[in-house]
């Protein structure tokens, strides 16, 4: 909601400035920016009674001297004879209407209404519906004007029976849903209760006579409504987060003040109608040691009573919640108030002290052992588009490809090794632990493990050529004593969108039945938290060179390995040495290295990678008895 | 490098795998909040609108409970959990106080952009015992804080709501830019959730805390595209060695 300062301090005696302002809002919960001396206020949902200029003012009221007495109509206002049928006295207990009918030439806006549309960049309508949007912003009770020569005969507030077009005075056309709050007059929906009128019943520039509706909703009937409807209401975000039920008077004879300062009153008319039940002032007793309790602070009654009495609060032998206040009910309230007045990086810290708990993560040894042999955790989204027999459907999803909650991990991590393949990986090991939920008759939980490998078994001399397998999982499970035989599935590449046929190995278990196998597994590699400051990825293509060097004089061949491990330049992005053969006779020894290249903002050129291989090749070509094929 | 009179073998690298930097960020919460005596308990994904809403003190109009907040599943009969705090609510009811629990794991909530997913992480914490009170909730919150970012780090605390915690809190650390960036919610816990639990809140008070996994890694790791962390993308994946 937008705060204009300067209207702000209209009503602030002391005339803080801006920034002073700002720290004592944040110091009570009231986030906000400021742009061009507006505050853009962004309330708790439990602060509906701040969302206006008084609510907020009556806040700071605790920080600086406030004069919140605006200018009201005061005289008697004769009853209104209006034939109002409210079928809805649950959702609507109180309601009140007020007929006014103005004559003559309507002034120009008089300085502060005219303010509010300057100052906030808002459009002015007409008279009633100007005034009941300064209104709605000077006091945080929503008004809604009717044109009242557009009314005849009965007016309805009652639960929509059947879906039915609706044109609100915006000029949208929507469908009301039955059982959606509405006005009606004559059978015709005039108004959707607490969140837009209707565009028949809307008044224009011509209105003379207008019937200004003032209601209090309860919020459950308004929540969910304006979103429902895609419909951006000030009226259903105030309804929503409650609204003063006993400001009624005070807000209509403000109304009839405004009205007044622009145009002659004619006539005027007011009819209220009012649950007497529905409203019991919340009443708690008055115990600041309770307070110091919750909060650990020491404060005296005396500041404990001062600082309620200027929210507002009546002290007596109780304590009484004013009526805009619907969020207090109990004594934490009360301390969340004084917490707020304090301040609460003001509250003293005390020690916080237990004896250590025992931490005995069962998994641990498990994804340590997978990390271990070179699987890297993933963790993958519980939503899937595909249908099982026991699968969970969601009944709101955000779109087709995610409507049921996944009833394996396989397939998302054949997901994963796609997206990998598509990113020139050609060694793929994955792992993931989570629960999986059918439902038959009943849901069911199972927490399981799923591995997926593919393409080649490792990027080192030894291994480069081999394939990663099923044989290769079977030896993997053997080091632990876990018979997978059986277990092992191989994806149906058919169903792939992908030109590589490299084969995908997985296997997906029940974890429980194998933690006992892990017990005693001594961690290789720590994998604490290393906090290491990620580099963004690049998406375009690495491209690799592959090198062969033969080297004749067996004393070289540290010095060729040392200097290619030593290699690094601009777009070097990984290397490794993927082959090693020795002749025992010759003594020739040959050593293949690859050297994979890729760029964060381009796709590398010929001449690029040409220019990097250069410099990594340089040294060794200065080797006596070092060969590279192709090169030297 | 190992070589013998005639033949020289090089030494075999072998790739280390990672684990994935969320589960580690949660690996390290939960040893943080054990160290500190909290005990750490495991509850469902899919629950019931009692544990993840009633029991809590969210009531049935909380924008939250609204089908554009909330998944529900198999006809509105459950929910996929929105926090990990019905694991407390298994818990207080389970056990007696005093009790210090911790509960991580995955939450739902109907966002997906570059900064929200349908999916993610948090680490929460309940202790209730008598005479627990804010105080010691701060002293609690700036362990926990200095622990992750060192003690050099400025944080404050902002009045906030939760229906479950009252008062309720956020607290904010001051990024080396000079901006205030929310880290995590507190409070001490609603005597009506207490009340819900068979818990006496005349005798007993409790504080509990909750952090959002994937905020605080991002954070930690410069990262800024939380989708970043679910493309299961290798060259992200190694960099958590």
């Amino acid at each position: 909601m937008k705060i204009s300062y300067h209207h702000l301090l209209n009503l602030l005696v002391d005339k803080p400035s801006i920034e002073e302002i700002s720290d004592k809002l944040f110091q009570l919960g009231h986030e906000h920016e400021i742009e061009n001396s507006i505050f853009n206020m962004e309330f708790t949902p439990n602060r509906g009674d701040c969302l206006s200029l008084i609510g907020l003012a009556r806040d700071l009221n605790i920080f600086y001297k406030t004069n919140l007495d605006l200018a009201i109509y005061d005289q008697d206002i004769p009853y209104l004879e209006l034939n109002f049928i409210n079928k809805s006295k649950t959702e609507c207990p109180k309601i009140s209407f007020l007929n006014i009918e103005i004559e003559g030439e309507i002034a120009d806006y008089k300085g502060y209404l005219s303010d509010y549309f300057k100052d906030l960049n808002i459009n002015k309508n007409n008279l009633f519906a100007d005034i009941s949007n300064y209104i709605a912003y000077e006091l945080g009770q929503p008004t809604h004007s009717y044109d009242y020569s557009h009314i005849d005969g009965d007016l309805t507030l009652q639960k929509n029976k059947d879906d039915c077009k609706f044109k609100t005075l915006l000029g949208n056309d929507i469908t009301l849903k039955s059982s959606d709050l509405v006005f009606s007059n004559q059978g015709n929906i005039i108004n959707l209760a607490g969140i837009i009128g209707g565009d028949d019943t809307a008044c224009s520039k011509k209105t003379v006579n207008a019937l200004v509706e003032c209601a209090y909703f309860v919020p459950e009937a308004i929540i969910g409504k304006a979103i429902k409807y895609d419909i951006h209401s000030d009226a259903s975000h105030k309804f929503e987060r409650g609204v003063d039920p006993n400001c009624h008077e005070k807000v209509l004879r403000r109304f009839i003040k405004i009205v007044s300062d622009h145009a002659k009153i004619k006539k005027l008319e007011l009819h209220t109608y009012s649950d007497s039940d529905f409203l019991k002032n919340v009443k708690l007793d008055v115990d600041v040691l309770k307070i110091n309790k919750i909060l650990g602070t020491n404060i005296s009654e005396e500041n404990y009573v001062k600082s309620l009495t200027k929210l507002g609060f009546k002290i007596s032998k109780y304590i009484l919640a004013p009526s805009y206040r619907s969020d207090i009910y109990n004594q934490n309230d009360l301390a969340e108030e004084i917490a707020r007045v304090i301040g609460y990086n003001n509250i003293p810290v005390k020690n916080f002290n237990l004896l250590p708990a025992s931490n005995s993560s069962q998994d641990y040894l498990i994804r340590s052992f997978l990390v271990d042999n070179g699987f890297s955790e993933v963790i993958n989204s519980s939503f899937c588009g595909l249908n099982s027999d026991n699968s969970i459907k969601v009944d709101n999803p955000l779109d087709s490809g995610r409507q049921y909650i996944r009833t394996n991990i396989t397939n998302s991590l054949i997901e994963n090794v796609i997206y990998n393949e598509k990113r020139q990986k050609d060694s793929i090991k994955f792992f993931e632990i989570s629960d999986i939920y059918t439902s038959d008759q009943s849901i069911s939980k199972e927490k399981r493990l799923a591995i997926i490998v593919s393409g080649r078994k490792d990027h080192n001399h030894q291994d480069f050529s081999q394939k990663l397998d099923e044989k290769y999982l079977k030896s993997l499970f053997k080091e632990i004593n876990i018979n997978i035989d059986g277990l092992v599935k191989i994806a149906d590449r058919a169903n792939i969108d992908s030109k590589i046929k490299t084969p995908i190995y997985s296997l997906e278990i029940n974890i429980k039945g194998i933690y006992k196998k892990f017990e005693g597994y001594k961690i290789r590699n720590n994998t604490e938290n290393k906090f290491v400051e990620y580099q963004p990825i690049s998406e375009f293509p690495s491209s690799y060179r592959d090198f062969s060097f033969s080297i004749q004089d067996q004393s070289q061949i540290n010095k060729v390995i040392q200097s290619l491990e030593l290699s690094k330049t601009k777009f070097l992005k990984n290397f490794y040495m993927f082959d090693f053969y020795q002749n025992k006779e010759t003594k020739l020894t040959k050593i293949g290295y690859r050297f994979i290249f890729q760029a964060r903002s381009k796709t590398l050129t010929d001449k690029d990678i040409d220019e990097s291989i250069e410099k990594i090749l340089a040294p060794i070509i200065s080797l006596d008895s070092v060969k590279i094929p192709g090169i030297s | 490098m190992s070589s013998d009179k005639d033949i020289i073998i090089p030494e075999v690298f072998n790739t280390i795998g990672s684990l994935h930097p969320i589960n580690q960020m949660r690996d390290s919460l939960m040893n943080l909040l054990s160290s500190f005596g909290f005990k750490i308990i495991h509850g469902p994904e899919l629950e019931t609108e009692e544990y993840n809403f009633d029991m809590l003190n969210i009531k049935e109009s909380h924008p939250a409970r609204q089908m554009h907040d909330t998944f529900y599943v198999q006809n509105k009969k459950n929910v996929l959990r929105t926090h990990t705090s019905p694991v407390q609510i298994r818990a207080m009811l389970e056990n007696k106080p005093p009790i210090a629990f911790i509960s991580g794991g995955k939450v739902y909530r109907k966002d997906d952009d570059a900064t929200h997913l349908p999916m993610f992480h948090q680490v929460e914490g309940i202790y209730i015992d008598d005479l627990v009170n804010f105080s010691q909730l701060k002293d609690l919150i700036y362990k926990i804080i200095y622990s992750l970012f060192g003690e050099d780090i400025e944080l404050r605390f902002r009045p906030s709501y939760f229906p479950f915690t009252e008062p309720s809190a956020e607290v904010d650390i001051l990024s080396k830019e000079g901006k205030w960036l929310e880290i995590l919610g507190c409070g001490i816990v609603n005597p009506i959730v207490l009340e819900n639990c068979n818990i006496d809140s005349d005798k007993f008070s409790g504080l509990a805390f909750g952090l959002g996994i994937e905020r605080i890694a991002m954070l930690k790791h410069g990262v800024t595209d939380i989708r970043e962390f679910y493309k299961s993308n290798l060259d992200f994946l190694n960099q958590f060695k």
